[in-house]
């Protein structure tokens, strides 16, 4: 009767166990719906104005003989095709009609790679964003000294009212 | 009450019944042996947990005269990739010996760095300790990503984000050293040590402006026996020359070579010892120096300290 009670207590638990870490893998299996979004109305332009030259990053991981980007923009996630990799100094650098930008919440990523010699600086990157030529964000992300610059800005799109009311 | 006992039981062997898988999970994990301290700290900064690292080399060894272990063909035998310096600073090539014994993927790390060219008994010979010089460690550190992620394609990515936070540090220890030894000012910025380990360094950090930029020790830039390596008397002499010369304020060992010369060479020239850095290996587990960002700030702050 004891080793009968001690089998039964036995299966008991595994079979628990077991149960318990079936369902729980089954949960982890749901997939979920992705997220879609709408894509912003209007126009959206990025621009970037820099305390220092950007330069080749030293540090900068090197996996094929093309060279890493100095400069780096991504909104959304998703890398921002420029013009020149290059940024001297005070210029400006605008990106216009930025593609990518949805109803809501958008983050913009900036980074840049200083020169080594101008470690002990403080460096910066101003970052603008404008809606239809109107200024909508205006931001200064600072770096650590000897640090690469980097910061994400982020802005809401504009809702613009459709025109097409009945009166 | 012997039921209760049974309850019990039943779960601890239930318990144990899981023990199988997990021991089979950490089998799985590729296993990467390195030739020295250093590059099995690179190596861990890259694959976190992802791989098991190894290190032929113990803390506080010299790999100029290392003589590999059975123990050692038994690591490189388990091994999925091999990773050595390279330019000879493993004495008679015997991590590419163990590798190549074992029939085991063996990566130079230093492929790609611009060598320091020091001249020895009329030859031209490669520095091999180009670790000193933390840009140089970024090679290092893309040579070891490449090689991973051939060995791991699946977490390539996971790799490539690690080395690049790795990356930013060694951006910003190389910031500070400048910023530390700025503090130092330029007549006294005079780097003696035990053997020619600090060339990198001297020319990044501009010590010992009077010797071309570049280290001066007794010992040449290995400890064994090949050319330029050892001590010689006319080295010996040249370098007692230059600290009475120089006035140097302090004099430094180093923990993987025997501190015997550099201390009688303190005790000839009447300079104090200026302390212990790490140079060809780092330091133990639970040391400041047990990696490499901490090994370069305690060398650093350890040279500021004696000469500023």
């Amino acid at each position: 009767m004891r080793f009968t009670l001690t089998l039964l207590a036995w299966i008991v638990m595994v079979g628990g166990l077991s149960l318990y870490m079936s369902g729980r893998e089954t949960a982890t299996a749901i997939e979920r719906a992705p997220v879609s979004a709408t894509t912003a109305v209007g126009s959206y332009d990025v621009e970037l104005t820099t305390t220092f030259s950007v330069e080749q990053d030293p540090f900068a991981l090197q996996l094929d003989d093309s060279g890493s980007d100095a400069l780096t923009v991504r909104l959304n996630g998703t890398a921002l095709a420029l013009t020149s990799g290059t940024l001297s100094r005070g210029q400006v650098l605008r990106i216009e009609a930025i593609p990518g930008v949805v109803d809501g919440s958008n983050e913009l990523y900036v980074e840049a790679s200083p020169p080594v010699e101008e470690a002990g600086l403080d460096q910066g990157i101003r970052v603008r964003v404008l809606h239809d030529k109107q200024i909508l964000v205006d931001q200064t992300l600072w770096g650590e000294q000897g640090a690469l610059v980097s910061g994400s800005v982020a802005f809401s799109s504009v809702f613009e009212e459709e025109d097409d009311h009945d009166h | 009450m012997r039921t209760l006992v049974g309850v019990v039981l039943s779960v601890v062997f239930s318990l144990f019944l899981n023990q199988p898988l997990l021991a089979e999970e950490a089998g799985k994990k590729p296993v990467i042996v390195a030739s020295t301290t250093q590059i099995a700290d690179f190596a861990r900064q890259i694959v976190g947990d992802r791989a098991i690292v190894k290190s032929i080399m113990a803390p506080g060894a010299d790999p100029h005269v290392y003589q590999p272990t059975p123990d050692d063909v038994q690591m490189v035998l388990g091994a999925d990739l091999c990773l050595e310096n390279g330019m000879h600073l493993e004495g008679k090539s015997w991590m590419a010996t163990l590798a190549k014994d074992a029939g085991k993927p063996l990566i130079t790390t230093t492929k790609g760095i611009q060598p320091l060219m020091i001249d020895e008994e009329g030859e031209s010979i490669e520095d091999p300790h180009a670790w000193f010089a933390p840009s140089n460690v970024a090679i290092y550190v893309s040579n070891i990503v490449k090689a991973v992620n051939r060995m791991d394609p699946a977490n390539a990515e996971e790799y490539e984000a690690r080395a690049k936070l790795f990356l930013q540090q060694l951006r910003v220890l190389d910031a500070w050293i400048k910023q530390q030894v700025n503090r130092i000012p330029p007549e006294r910025r005079i780097l003696v040590t035990t053997h020619d380990a600090f060339n990198y360094f001297c020319r990044t950090y501009r010590f010992n402006a009077a010797n071309n930029y570049l280290t001066i020790a007794p010992v040449g830039w290995s400890t064994g026996a090949e050319v330029g390596g050892g001590m010689t008397p006319e080295r010996r002499r040249l370098v007692v020359e230059s600290i009475k010369k120089s006035g140097a304020p302090a004099i430094f060992v180093e923990t993987s070579v025997n501190p015997k010369q550099i201390r009688q060479i303190a005790k000839d020239t009447g300079v104090k010892i200026g302390g212990e850095l790490y140079s060809d290996s780092m330091g133990e587990t639970g040391t400041a120096g047990e990696t490499y960002v901490g090994m370069m700030r305690e060398n650093v702050l350890l040279i500021v300290n004696a000469l500023k």
